[in-house]
């Protein structure tokens, strides 16, 4: 244990602290993803939350983040973390993530809180181009919790209760507060909510597909940020790029998708480590 | 920290700008920002600029109270917001301008004059207040999106110019003088060359004035075009730019990438963005915005003529061909590595990116674009968290061009 170096990685978004532990071997050559932790902010301070989840990862993991800890790197909204070595910009962090989960990904599709971006990579992970959805929040995943609210569902049972859809309804795709209306109108029409909770996947797949035929995508897509982990709306933008006859693209998800940009902070936090130690400097967290 | 000292003296005139209004003695002429502010000054009106107006509103986030006072009256709230807000502050009986000048509200006109070359709304708007306020309204209509404007067409728009004399001269009671007019024309031409000179120090790197603070200093070349007053500011703001720029003093220290800014200020958000640029070290370095007040055709020999060509040419009336050629040499004379498109959404003719044009640039310069959703004073319309993201997104990837 003692000879691991390890790197932490910190991605404070609008609703999530998402913290991990990375460790290398001796010439950094290797990776892995040790621990994880993701803290809802609600009404708290993000700073408190950003401490708590990093002093709980250091202790499960028996670290100490003086002697132990070789680059804290932060990413999102980078002052909340009052501990890091370095910032590393969100869309940079989501990118190497997104090579992270899937090596030969040439597309990465951040679906956050706040909206959807897609990155056209190379194998490094640097970013060569980028699209983001326009500013309606109907296009991100606090629209989601929203209406995840309104219905009574866990945000975990967004994914698998659209996995039961047999004929959802899609509800407008321009505007959150229309699509919002639009709800209430299905659940008093009587709709089931696997058939609501699909048509709201759908609409914001919708969206997904169009900013990848904006970006002329190129396959393997990995799916990253916190929506990358709602199998309902894997399954739709699945089939909606079956059906747009972009049945082409390969899409790749994973369990720890949310995680793609502290994984990749902390990855691009122990590039620069070995870079500087290369040249002998020694860091200092700030 | 770095300051452009000669804002003090900019206060001051503006100040005293709008104190003049409340100099009774005087006729008032209204006038669209770009329309014949020359031939109105001739005359002797004091002249007033409701868009500056709605300028002052957004900026002071006061609009937001008044547009929807304007709804209440029919004016749909997704038509131009500065009419939405200047409206609905006469209607709501409310203006910056009684705490910070002492004036109870725009002052009230003897005649309107308007000048469709920026867009049909300032047609409605000024109608509106002609109707409520029983004063004389004259229009003039010069012909819309033009690519390089005709002799034919300057005619016919000078023509327009010459038919407003009559009524000048019934209203201010004063006798047409060429010579005067001459002489008014030159002031501006004067000042608007020297304008043109404030915005091109930020040719240089560091540039001494960013986006940001020009849409500030350029108060006077918008409501003093015509008097010494703003010949003045500019030559002192030129020398103090010119100064720094020799220093080696700029807004920022270190330009990490160089920004263009397409389309409306967004008169609510100035200081955050232009923090939010600054922290990143991007430097906005020019706009359209600010340039169409750079009017190269004043010509006091020919004043009809030259200055029905200088209100026909400016950028907002061109076609989209004529509008790329103008960007593109704006983008390569400020070494631009990034273009912002703002897209108002209560001003689609200020807004250059629905027709491809930020696609059309992209590609034949090679530089990347994006475009920012916003508008110049209905903050309904603006996200700040989103658009933060969006920003920072867009210099990320202009910086890592660059490494």
């Amino acid at each position: 244990m003692e000879n691991k170096i390890y790197t932490m990685g910190v991605d404070v978004g609008g609703s999530y602290v998402k913290v991990v532990l990375m460790s290398y071997d001796h010439n950094g050559n290797e990776h892995q993803l040790v621990d994880k932790q993701t803290e809802k902010i609600r009404k708290r301070n993000p700073k408190d939350v950003v401490v708590e989840a990093v002093d709980s990862i250091l202790e499960r993991n028996k670290l100490d983040y003086t002697k132990n800890i070789a680059y804290l790197a932060s990413t999102g909204e980078g002052e909340m973390v009052e501990r890091k070595t370095g910032h590393f910009y969100s869309m940079t962090s989501h990118a190497r993530g997104g090579i992270f989960f899937a090596p030969k990904a040439k597309t990465v599709v951040d679906m956050g809180g706040l909206y959807v971006r897609a990155i056209k990579v190379d194998n490094r992970g640097k970013v060569m181009d980028y699209k983001m959805t326009g500013q309606c929040a109907s296009g991100s995943g606090q629209f989601i919790e929203n209406i995840s609210r309104y219905l009574g569902l866990a945000i975990e049972e967004v994914g698998p209760m659209s996995l039961k859809a047999d004929n959802p309804e899609v509800p407008s795709g321009i505007c959150a507060v229309l699509a919002e209306t639009d709800v209430i109108n299905l659940v008093s029409k009587g709709l089931s909510t696997p058939n609501i909770v699909k048509g709201i996947n759908i609409s914001i797949s919708q969206r997904v597909i169009k900013l990848l035929g904006s970006l002329r995508t190129e396959s393997p897509v990995a799916l990253v940020g916190g929506m990358g982990m709602n199998s309902g709306m894997i399954q739709a933008i699945e089939e909606l790029a079956t059906e747009n006859k972009k049945g082409e693209l390969e899409f790749i998800t994973h369990p720890d998708a949310i995680y793609s940009g502290a994984i990749g902070a902390a990855l691009w936090g122990g590039y620069r480590y070995y870079k500087l130690k290369e040249k002998g400097a020694v860091l200092a967290a700030n | 920290m770095y300051k452009i000292q000669s804002t003090k003296y900019m206060k001051e005139i503006m100040g005293n700008y709008f104190l003049g209004m409340k100099d009774h003695s005087k006729k008032i002429a209204w006038c669209t920002s770009v329309g014949p502010a020359e031939l109105l000054r001739s005359f002797g009106f004091e002249v007033h600029f409701p868009e500056n107006h709605g300028a002052l509103l957004g900026a002071t986030r006061t609009a937001g109270d008044l547009i929807p006072e304007s709804g209440k009256a029919g004016y749909n709230n997704d038509i131009c917001s500065y009419l939405t807000a200047d409206i609905g502050s006469y209607l709501k009986k409310e203006t910056p301008l009684k705490e910070h000048y002492g004036l109870e509200g725009p002052p009230k006109p003897d005649l309107i004059v308007y000048n469709t070359n920026q867009c049909r709304e300032v047609q409605d708007w000024f109608t509106y207040f002609s109707r409520e306020l029983q004063v004389p309204i004259y229009g003039i209509n010069p012909p819309r999106h033009v690519d390089e404007v005709t002799e034919e067409e300057i005619q016919d728009v000078a023509q327009q110019f010459k038919n407003l004399i009559p009524i000048c001269e019934k209203v201010s009671g004063k006798k047409f003088d060429i010579d005067h007019f001459r002489h008014t024309l030159q002031l501006s031409a004067e000042a608007t060359d020297l304008w043109k000179k404030v915005l091109h120090t930020a040719t240089n790197t560091p540039a001494p004035i960013s986006f940001f603070d020009a849409t500030i200093h350029m108060g006077p070349i918008v409501v003093l075009r015509g008097t010494e007053m703003a010949k003045d500011y500019y030559k002192v703001l030129l020398k103090e730019l010119e100064e720094n720029v020799s220093k080696g003093l700029g807004f920022l220290e270190h330009e990490q990438c160089r920004i263009y800014w397409d389309g409306m200020p967004i008169w609510g958000k100035l200081r955050s963005l232009s923090d939010l640029f600054a922290q990143n070290n991007a430097a906005v370095v020019a706009s359209t915005y600010c340039n169409s007040w750079v009017f190269d055709a004043f010509d006091q020999r020919h004043p009809f003529e030259s200055s029905a060509k200088a209100y026909t040419e400016i950028f907002i009336n061109r076609s989209e061909e004529a509008k790329q050629r103008l960007l593109g040499d704006l983008i390569k004379l400020f070494r631009i590595d990034g273009i912002i498109f703002h897209d108002a959404k209560t001003c689609a003719n200020n807004s250059n990116s629905r027709f491809g044009m930020p696609q059309r640039i992209s590609e034949s310069l090679g530089i990347p674009h994006m475009v920012i959703e916003g508008d110049l004073c209905d903050l309904r319309f603006y996200s700040e968290g989103q658009s933060i993201t969006r920003i920072e997104t867009f210099i990320e990837q202009l910086e890592s061009a660059k490494v």
